[in-house]
């Protein structure tokens, strides 16, 4: 018991310090906090607009569509940016791994062109026959 | 990298172009059939590459992988299973299905992907990312009718737990790494372990006994299997056990001595706490995919034990030991579900699952029935089956040991299971009552079925056919 007294206290410690911290702010966000009661203070913020209806209504958004972009785009550039600043070591081999990673980016693309992902008005699901 | 290490990597890069096809081919001209035969010439191509350049000793890919016979033997093991599954997608689905098809198999061929780099990984990071690709890409064919609502129910259990698995081993990998500093499996571990390096330790079992659906960690086991369609399932109980359970005895091989005490007390606990509560709560299934659940959660306790028994004594016997019970869980699993999959439908919104649907199922299609019976027999262990031969070597290996607690909980486990497994083998003999219907046509899946049970009966009866190649085959002694 000790022994493990001596070995975990830093993770303890840190555990501690966890709990001060987040009691510590929400206790003083509840001794400092202003405090207004007027009849549209607990609304929702919406910009300046009452809210209207429901907040719990069902609608696809097709997230995994966006992770997908995501990926095609974004990341493409990421792994290409630290493939162009080592252009010179990496030589042939890295030109063709390069030329492996775009080519199944692309296909990714062609797949999501071909599925309607890129067609704003329609429902993003595949095809049906 | 070089042309040579590309070579050994053939069977995967097979699949990574199958991947692509297949994304082509649903991009260009969608089609059940076309899709099904790319997957299954992707797989058997795989198969025939792995096969030709089977490992006979240990050979490093890159930082990150490795080539070796144990490896090499559940990379067998994993691509029959993933075989098996493109088979039985087709008449599954029919031609007219609602879900699209070519996605299932682009999911299909990615798991399969990742459970071969994980059984093929040496370092943290390949480990995890292809523990990730596995489950990713099985969660999605877990909800792939959307419109079961158990399946959707099924699958987000799935991923909320399955989430939580992958940060306590991500935790405990970063805890070993805290102390020892390196990110390669054996080096990590065999620096002395402190305390914090073995709770490390501690949470990567937890993790991977979450995907093993070992006792403490086995909860989500029942609800994902009867929720998911059927085929599926079959992929979830087999694919992702064998893959996480080579990476598991790779791990526990490695861990050093002066821990081992501790280790084999802690998982000699989970194996008798699986095997017992799995087999006592299958005891009343009415569901056919929960028993199915209950007893993959009984079957892993059982090769736990040959996880406990490596560390005890010398790691040859056991590695074969557990290859072959594995196999022969495999086996029964596949039939088992196989059979479901023959009478079910993806589009409906329950599998046949219920075991009176199933009453009478010998007086309407008797070889269904006769495959599933000595499935059913396989996985009780009775022998001239696969099972029994199985457990034998792993009720020798635990007499040898002495390890006397264990010996008594699978002989009680066992009795147990008996139980329940010849309560559907009685239903499936009792007299018919209503009309079951089977999937007409299926030949090739049907032939892959026969080939499946044959093999279960000839290994079941000449055991030697397998055993004494075994050692060869896993390059050990």
């Amino acid at each position: 018991m000790e022994q493990a007294l001596v070995e975990l206290w830093p993770i303890l410690l840190y555990f501690a310090f966890t709990l001060v911290l987040l009691g510590g702010v929400m206790l003083v966000s509840t001794i400092l906090g202003p405090r207004t009661r007027g009849h549209s203070t607990h609304l929702p913020y919406e910009s300046g607009i009452l809210p209207l209806g429901n907040a719990r209504v069902k609608f696809a958004n097709h997230f995994f569509l966006y992770a997908i972009f995501f990926v095609i785009f974004d990341l493409e550039t990421l792994f290409l940016f630290a493939w162009a600043i080592s252009f010179e070591q990496v030589g042939v081999t890295g030109f063709i791994e390069a030329l492996v990673f775009i080519l199944i980016l692309l296909i990714a693309l062609v797949y999501l062109w071909r599925i309607g992902a890129l067609n704003i008005r329609k429902r993003h699901l595949p095809e049906q026959n | 990298m070089s042309l040579q290490e590309l070579w050994l990597l053939l069977p995967v890069l097979i699949i990574c172009v199958g991947v692509l096809t297949l994304m082509l081919q649903a991009a260009w001209q969608r089609n059940n059939v076309l899709a099904q035969g790319l997957t299954v010439l992707t797989l058997t191509l795989a198969l025939g590459a792995l096969i030709r350049q089977y490992p006979t000793d240990m050979r490093t890919i890159t930082l990150l992988f490795e080539h070796e016979p144990i490896g090499g033997f559940f990379s067998l093991l994993l691509l029959m299973v993933a075989i098996s599954v493109a088979l039985l997608q087709g008449p599954y689905m029919g031609k007219n299905s609602k879900e699209v098809a070519e996605e299932f198999y682009i999911l299909l061929l990615l798991s399969c992907l990742g459970s071969i780099l994980l059984v093929m990984s040496r370092h943290v990071a390949s480990v995890i990312l292809s523990i990730e690709l596995m489950s990713l890409s099985m969660l999605a064919m877990l909800a792939y009718n959307r419109e079961r609502k158990l399946a959707l129910e099924g699958a987000m259990k799935y991923l909320l737990l399955s989430g939580a698995a992958t940060s306590l081993l991500l935790l405990g990998f970063a805890l070993l790494y805290a102390t020892s500093g390196q990110l390669l499996l054996t080096q990590m571990l065999s620096s002395p372990m402190q305390l914090v390096a073995k709770s490390g330790f501690v949470l990567v079992v937890a993790g991977l006994a979450f995907k093993l659906s070992l006792v403490p960690l086995h909860f989500w086991t029942p609800d994902v299997y009867q929720g998911a369609p059927v085929n599926s399932t079959l992929l979830l109980t087999s694919l992702s056990k064998a893959a996480v359970f080579a990476l598991f005895i790779k791990l526990i091989l490695l861990i050093p001595p002066e821990f081992e005490a501790d280790m084999v007390r802690m998982l000699s606990w989970m194996a008798i706490a699986s095997m017992l509560l799995g087999n006592w709560l299958a005891l009343q299934q009415r569901s056919l995919k929960r028993l199915m659940a209950y007893s993959a959660i009984a079957h892993m306790g059982y090769v736990l034990v040959a996880g406990v028994i490596a560390m005890g004594i010398d790691h040859s016997l056991v590695l074969e030991g557990a290859s072959y019970y594995l196999l022969a869980y495999l086996v029964a699993s596949i039939l088992i579900f196989a059979v479901l999959t023959l009478l079910s439908k993806l589009d409906e919104q329950q599998d046949l699952d219920d075991l009176p649907q199933l009453q009478g199922l010998f007086w309407q299609h008797p070889w269904l029935a006769s495959v599933m019976t000595l499935a059913f027999l396989s996985l009780a262990g009775m022998p001239i089956t696969i099972g029994f031969i199985g457990k034998f070597y792993l009720l020798t290996l635990a007499v040898k040991l002495s390890a006397w607690w264990l010996v008594t909980a699978m002989l009680v486990g066992s009795a147990v299971g008996l139980y329940y497994y010849l309560r559907v083998i009685f239903t499936l003999f009792a007299p018919l009552q209503r009309d079951i219907q089977q999937t007409s046509g299926a030949y090739l899946s049907k032939m892959w079925i026969g080939v499946i049970t044959a093999g279960l009966l000839l290994l079941g009866i000449l055991p030697g056919l397998l055993g004494d190649e075994l050692r060869r085959i896993l390059a050990i002694g």
